[in-house]
């Protein structure tokens, strides 16, 4: 049975916060907005192409937003994008209920002995 | 149906099963039956205290356990992702998921609720990250 296609958005969220770096730069810019310059120097054992991939990554999901100025990206934790990380959780078990209900419905028409006497019992 | 309870931050969602709740009760604790509808693999020890994971397809892998087990009405696990550090958002611990099953009909009522983990022992920098997805949970109740 080939595995579900999950939601596009749940899957770019979730790998967004299942790396320790991009949970750090998503601290960082929780509450100011910083340069990329100044988020790679946070992570002097990283390269900065390095960083740079992980900040798309989070702009990707949704959960950091960009401001040019002149030369330089500004970044910060997206209000709007965070509050994915409830409906992450929430689309998740929609997801998922859905499917459980489709299984095991699935599941009781295979076996319909079983669920006929279970409602002949009083 | 969802519906969110912003004091507790807790997401609540009910789903009608034609099934027995004795059928829906081993899609919760089956390993083979877990991966029909969560993931790709699973690991179920279906007594308190076992373990209960769930490798999603997407990459995220659920890290739990049991904590009660009233077969085939109710059953509670901690949820988080394997791959968060304690203190973190999701960190395995830091959540609760209760589901109970109802028979109605010869159907099952499934109500599922998510809720947060009191947090005993957080730092400051933790209780932040705490309120931090306690804000989401809450936003996620009103919408963008």
């Amino acid at each position: 049975m080939p595995p579900a296609v999950a939601p596009a958005r749940i899957d770019l969220v979730a790998h967004a916060l299942a790396d320790g770096t991009r949970r750090d730069l998503l601290r960082l810019v929780r509450d100011d907005e910083r340069a990329a310059g100044d988020l790679a120097a946070a992570f002097p054992q990283m390269s900065r192409p390095a960083v740079s991939q992980h900040l798309r990554l989070l702009h990707q999901a949704g959960l950091v937003s960009i401001r040019p100025v002149g030369n330089r990206r500004l970044y910060r934790a997206n209000a709007d994008g965070l509050t994915e990380m409830g409906q992450f959780i929430d689309d998740m078990w929609t997801d998922r209920l859905t499917k459980l209900k489709a299984a095991a419905e699935r599941a009781e028409r295979v076996r319909p002995e079983a669920g006929q006497a279970k409602r002949s019992t009083p | 149906m969802t519906d969110i309870n912003t004091e507790t931050t807790t997401i609540e969602q009910t789903v009608r099963i034609a099934a027995s709740p004795e059928t829906v009760w081993t899609f919760w604790t089956e390993p083979e039956r877990l991966a029909e509808w969560w993931g790709t693999d699973a690991e179920a020890v279906a007594e308190p205290g076992g373990l209960f994971r769930v490798v999603m397809e997407s990459g995220p892998v659920m890290r739990g356990a049991f904590t009660e087990l009233d077969p085939p009405h109710r059953l509670v696990f901690t949820f988080g992702w394997e791959q968060n550090a304690p203190g973190e958002p999701l960190a395995p611990g830091s959540t609760r998921v209760e589901v109970t099953m109802t028979p109605d009909e010869g159907e099952t009522l499934l109500v599922l609720r998510h809720s947060e983990m009191p947090s005993t022992h957080a730092s400051d920098h933790e209780k932040g990250w705490s309120h931090y997805l306690g804000d989401c949970l809450a936003a996620a109740a009103t919408g963008p």
